[in-house]
């Protein structure tokens, strides 16, 4: 376990950075002047070290790096003697074990002085990514330290106090010491070469989610019904095959029930196949709004009611 | 939200809006997205790298990423998040280069 907050986090979206992506997402993705230089130049496009040729309207899909418009405002409660920027922001960086290691002992040794509150400590540890399971521990080990150099100095006028928490102390020393570092962090693997599985990632996440929203395309372009006959047809074919390499299961709905990651590697290996039929789908029949009274219609009729004029579906028939 | 009431109130109003047209981005953008992610799924699992692959690579990724963007962008209703930003995995492609 390594403590790290994982893609759920605000400042943890893309693993091993630390940025408020949700805030500056405007910015990240290509531009559409970018794209056009991006395809003619190819690789040397994505050469960032010359600043004159930066882009000043995105960042083309970097995330740290010498780009004002990804300085974004810190957290409510984030420490103010720990922000450098005249402009009171904070700015995305690349995290690394040895960062993480200096940020847990700061926050240990701003915690034991009394200087930062545990709300401080909280958001400041919560800007590096560092897990909610992480800082309960950390503020629990520098309150123990703090609590009992106090009933150390006051032995006197509480002696059972300070007698209870010694024995405590001496069961279980490491809750009286710093917050020690899972194993993972003091290792010689480093952050970055803790990359997502390739097969997890690509084939159930990415690929999985693009032909989904294809598939989406496709409803909305009133072809839905077609593509998924098409895409059904071809995985069919290939399925009767029994490919080891490419064991495609045939598509029932746009759902993907009981699909595992080699069925999606089956399904990115023929995408270009069956996409490049994309421009042939006929659309299905036009939509038209039910002639019954309003009272007789179904859910599906109310539904699809909305959804062709572009509103929220939301929603039970009857409350 | 009652989609009955909903419905009714628009219909009783007369103020009913019009069926929309389809939407969504252009074939040429839904097909090159489909392309760039072959490639950049391709260039990810070759079994060798050279110097050369690793730019090629974070290229390829990037204009898959930029594809993906613009079509999801055309599919989003008002206030929704892109696709990009709410499935972290998009953006942890980044890392593999």
């Amino acid at each position: 376990m390594n403590y790290l907050m994982l893609g759920g986090g605000k400042y943890s979206a893309r693993w091993g950075y630390s940025a408020n992506i949700s805030e500056v997402h405007q910015v990240i993705p290509t531009c559409d002047n970018c794209l056009v230089k991006q395809k003619r130049n190819g690789p040397d496009f994505n050469d960032t070290s010359d600043n004159a040729n930066k882009c000043t309207s995105c960042t083309n899909w970097e995330m740290c790096g010498n780009y004002p418009m990804l300085r974004t405002r810190p957290p409510g409660k984030f420490p103010q003697d720990t922000i450098l920027d005249v402009n009171q922001s904070i700015e995305p960086f690349e995290l690394h074990y040895k960062l993480l290691k200096d940020a847990v002992k700061l926050a240990n040794e701003k915690l034991t002085d009394g200087i930062w509150s545990n709300e401080e400590a909280k958001q400041y540890l919560w800007v590096f990514g560092i897990n909610n399971d992480a800082v309960t521990k950390i503020i629990e080990h520098t309150t123990n330290q703090r609590l009992f150099a106090y009933a150390e100095t006051h032995k006197d006028s509480i002696p059972v106090e300070y007698e209870v928490m010694r024995c405590h102390k001496e069961r279980y020393p490491t809750k009286y010491g710093p917050w020690l570092y899972p194993a993972s962090w003091t290792c010689r693997i480093q952050l970055n070469q803790h990359v997502d599985v390739p097969m997890h990632l690509l084939f159930l996440a990415v690929t999985k989610s693009t032909i989904k929203r294809i598939m989406e395309w496709t409803r909305y372009q009133n072809k839905q019904n077609h593509y998924l006959r098409m895409v059904g047809g071809v995985l069919e074919t290939v399925a009767k095959l029994h490919l080891d390499w490419c064991v495609a299961i045939p598509m029932q709905s746009s759902k993907f029930g009981g699909w595992v990651s080699e069925n999606f590697l089956a399904l990115a290996r023929l995408s270009r196949w069956f996409f490049s039929m994309l421009p042939y789908l006929r659309p299905g029949p036009e939509y038209r709004d039910p002639l019954r009274p309003l009272s007789m219609w179904t859910v599906k009729e109310l539904r699809d009611w909305l959804r062709a004029r572009g509103l929220s579906t939301h929603g039970k028939k009857w409350n | 939200m009652e989609l009955m009431t909903c419905v009714q109130g628009y219909i009783s109003t007369g103020n009913v809006p019009p069926i929309l047209p389809p939407s969504g981005g252009s074939i040429d953008e839904v097909i090159l997205l489909s392309q760039t992610m072959g490639v950049a799924v391709g260039n990810i699992m070759q079994q060798k790298i050279t110097n050369f692959m690793v730019p090629q690579t974070e290229h390829c990724i990037k204009l898959f990423l930029s594809m993906y963007h613009r079509v999801d962008k055309a599919l989003l209703n008002e206030g929704d998040k892109p696709g990009w930003l709410t499935t972290y995995n998009f953006l942890c492609l980044l890392n593999i280069p």
